[in-house]
């Protein structure tokens, strides 16, 4: 009996001890953020981060579902909300004040760093986000031209969530190579990695006219349309500090100059000098960049092959003829050749950031060489030779051979 | 001397002894080998590789000379009962402390991942209860768990970061042969203390059906090691970054936060790694535990050794609940370690050599 009675106790204790997750966080008690933001402000003389984050508002996302009908059409399915603490995350707990319900945010998959925050160094940041068991690594990192917070504030134009639409705009990037899109994890490690500068993505607001877009890079002109975001240029750092930006036309010479372009169009001017008349768009894209060491002389050889269909042909002269396709090649091969040049210079000489890498690469060909520079290395740098080879082919000329001649 | 008909196969001795050595501590190995030797670290990996089996030789040539005979009792012939005694005793306390850092580590891993507010000392309870609810049952039971859970275990984890690969930038891996020597060589041995659990061979001996196929059963178990090893090593290198890796407390559960399954059914696999890691936490304290029990049993030649997991539990408790931090939980782990290279490689081997020179051998050998 007594026996029995102590088995019974025994299973109660343990049926007891297993009654489900302990630190269970239920979904309609969450508070999902979509899309962080992290500013850097000065109040009374002290720098306080902002942090900000749309937050889905549940109900109104499940009544757009097939089930729902249509709710309160007219609401946005986000809130933002923002606060201000001491402290990256102090400043994430206080939203606790106007949410009722548990901030959450392993499901934001953007994440926006404030111009000011980016200035004063990335490096505060990326310790609150490596450190952090919530906020994954495959959470694409923006720079924001401004306030992260007003990136936040912009309503989406196509999809129902600015998350959405940013994320979106970031996974369409490839078809243009004008945008170095990165994640954290890539970011976190372009930063640690000696020989490297960091780079990312910039995302700006642009005011949307009457009709039609602004023109790119043209943000601060004021129109009194909607306010939509774009993704233009990177954001270019120097020893964990944001240096400078590289525009559309630069971003675009440094994804060539690293072998990222994967896509995108490259107008020449083939007959005259003037006028851009052909269009070549690149379909496949490659880059090497070999170190060259000679007694204490480092230089670095980029090799760049692109190869790409005829897109467009602004003229009636013949042009599917061996001879100008070759002349379309070289032409290609030049303005390639340009655009990654200029973005070089730029780096090298305005910025003096490692951003191509070309430590990196020396530290991998060279170890025991990049031992010995390793200290200097950033006084090395901006003098260092860089010579530029670029091969491009064109494969297809579209659906026609010569433009028709229209009477 | 057996209690019962507690013989294991070979299949079974490799699933245990891979099972053991596999635990939560393969998730800080690719931070280890980067501090080490940076991008080299995959290097180390191969020549802990090497080191380990000439270890797993030493323990097997003395399975092999004294077949059906316990460590203690061959080493008491060996060395004299007053040094076999304490080298037991040693034996016992290495094992409970590497209970009790195994299931510590378990506790640390799902408190940052899965439970946040759960007490530790409950996950550390929890897993306890059912480790000694299984490892009352004896050996054999113990073995057949491993097997069973072997496929279970690594089939997912090769999957799951078989997902992160097309994310994989092989040039990570370059300057190679970069780390000096020296480096090199300190490194390798650090790196073969990721092997901890191999001496567990000492306790398995008389357990085996087949003590003839001991090569063959070691040279597998530590092959499937070290080429686990080096997969998760390559992968985290390759997806992470070395440097990144050596930042991470984790690495390898890092990358499962980066992954997200194809086919949109999992986006987060973060649970499934818990899962997988929790089997394999599992089984590497079972077998310490039992280890550390049999010693008991061995050296105080009882009738019977399940009376010894009661009387080691309250000290695998208290030894798990003593760090104060994840620190100093990765300190006491450091410890263990180098006790496992002492009971698990010096000892074995002094007690080779004093046995070869003494000619002592096992009476069926």
């Amino acid at each position: 009996m007594g026996k029995r009675f102590v088995t019974i106790l025994i299973i109660v204790f343990i049926l007891f001890s297993f009654t489900g997750c302990w630190s269970r966080r239920e979904i309609e008690k969450l508070a999902m953020a979509t899309i962080i933001g992290t500013d850097k402000v000065t109040i009374d003389g002290q720098d306080k981060w902002l942090i900000s984050a749309n937050m889905i508002k549940p109900r109104d996302l499940a009544s757009q579902g097939p089930l729902g009908g249509n709710g309160s059409g007219s609401d946005k399915p986000t809130v933002l909300v923002s606060s201000i603490g001491a402290t990256a995350w102090e400043a994430g707990r206080n939203l606790a004040a106007r949410l009722p319900r548990r901030e959450y945010i392993s499901h934001a998959n953007i994440f926006v760093i404030g111009e000011r925050l980016a200035r004063d160094g990335v490096d505060q940041i990326i310790d609150v986000i490596l450190r952090s068991k919530d906020i994954r690594l495959n959470t694409w990192v923006l720079v924001a031209k401004g306030q992260a917070l007003d990136i936040l504030e912009t309503e989406p134009e196509f999809e129902e969530l600015l998350s959405q639409e940013v994320m979106g705009i970031v996974q369409n990037q490839p078809v243009a190579s004008k945008v170095f899109t990165i994640d954290i994890k890539r970011f976190a490690n372009q930063l640690i990695t000696p020989g490297q500068d960091a780079v990312a993505s910039c995302i700006e607001i642009f005011e949307r006219k009457e009709e039609g877009q602004s023109q790119p890079g043209n943000s601060s002109d004021k129109g009194n349309g909607q306010k939509a975001v774009r993704l233009g240029g990177t954001a270019v750092f120097r020893k964990g500090k944001l240096a400078g930006w590289l525009n559309d036309e630069e971003t675009k010479g440094y994804l060539y100059g690293i072998g990222r372009a994967r896509q995108g169009i490259i107008s020449l001017s083939v007959h005259e000098l003037d006028k851009k008349d052909v269009a070549f768009a690149m379909t496949r894209a490659s880059s090497r960049i070999v170190p060259r060491v000679e007694g204490d002389e480092i230089s670095f050889i980029i090799d760049i092959k692109a190869e790409g269909d005829l897109q467009q042909h602004d003229d009636t002269r013949p042009i599917a003829r061996p001879d100008v396709i070759k002349a379309v090649e070289q032409k290609a091969a030049h303005e390639i050749k340009a655009l990654v040049e200029n973005a070089l210079n730029k780096a090298q000489n305005e910025f003096e950031a490692d951003i191509f890498g070309f430590g990196n690469r020396l530290h991998k060909r060279y170890p025991q060489f990049w031992k010995q520079i390793q200290q200097d290395w950033r006084e090395i740098y901006p003098d260092i030779k860089v010579t530029v080879n670029v091969e491009a082919k064109v494969r297809r000329t579209g659906m026609i051979t010569d433009t028709p001649a229209v009477n | 001397m057996l209690t019962n008909n507690d013989l294991i196969t070979v299949p079974q001795a490799v699933a245990l002894i891979i099972m053991t050595v596999l635990e939560v501590g393969l998730l800080s190995l690719p931070r280890e080998v980067a501090t080490y030797a940076e991008s080299d670290g995959w290097i180390l990996v191969i020549i802990a590789w090497l080191l380990a089996f000439i270890c797993s030789l030493v323990l097997s040539t003395l399975i092999r000379r004294f077949p059906g005979e316990t460590f203690i009792e061959y080493s008491q012939k060996v060395i004299g009962k007053f040094l076999a005694f304490a080298i037991g005793v040693i034996l016992i306390i290495h094992f409970v402390l590497a209970t009790a850092v195994v299931i510590r580590t378990f506790a640390e891993v799902t408190n940052a991942f899965m439970l946040p507010n759960t007490p530790r000392e409950f996950i550390i309870i929890a897993q306890m209860l059912l480790t000694i609810y299984l490892i009352r049952h004896g050996i054999e039971p113990t073995a057949r768990i491993a097997e069973i859970l072997f496929p279970l275990l690594l089939v997912p984890i090769f999957a799951m970061y078989m997902i992160a690969l097309p994310k994989a930038d092989f040039t990570e891996l370059l300057p190679v042969f970069n780390t000096p020597i020296k480096t090199m060589a300190v490194g390798s041995l650090y790196t073969m203390l990721n092997f901890f659990g191999l001496e567990i061979l000492l306790i398995l001996g008389p357990y085996l059906k087949r003590p003839d196929k001991i090569y063959w059963t070691m040279f597998v178990s530590v092959g499937v090691i070290a080429l686990i090893f080096l997969f998760i090593v390559i992968i985290t290198f390759s997806v992470l970054g070395v440097q990144p890796a050596k930042q991470f407390i984790w690495p390898g559960m890092t990358i499962i936060r980066m992954i997200t399954a194809p086919g949109r059914v999992f986006e987060r696999l973060d649970a499934l790694a818990m899962a997988l890691w929790t089997i394999a936490s599992f089984t590497a304290s079972n077998s310490m535990y039992l280890a550390g029990a049999l010693t008991c049993f061995h050296l105080t030649k009882a009738r019977e050794f399940k009376f010894f997991i009661t009387i080691l539990f309250p000290w695998i408790y208290f030894l798990a609940s003593l760090p104060p931090s994840i620190i100093a939980t990765e300190k006491l782990r450091h410890i263990v370690r180098w006790g496992s290279v002492s009971v698990g490689i010096a000892v074995p081997v002094i007690v080779l050599l004093l046995s070869i020179i003494m000619k002592k051998k096992g009476e069926t050998a």
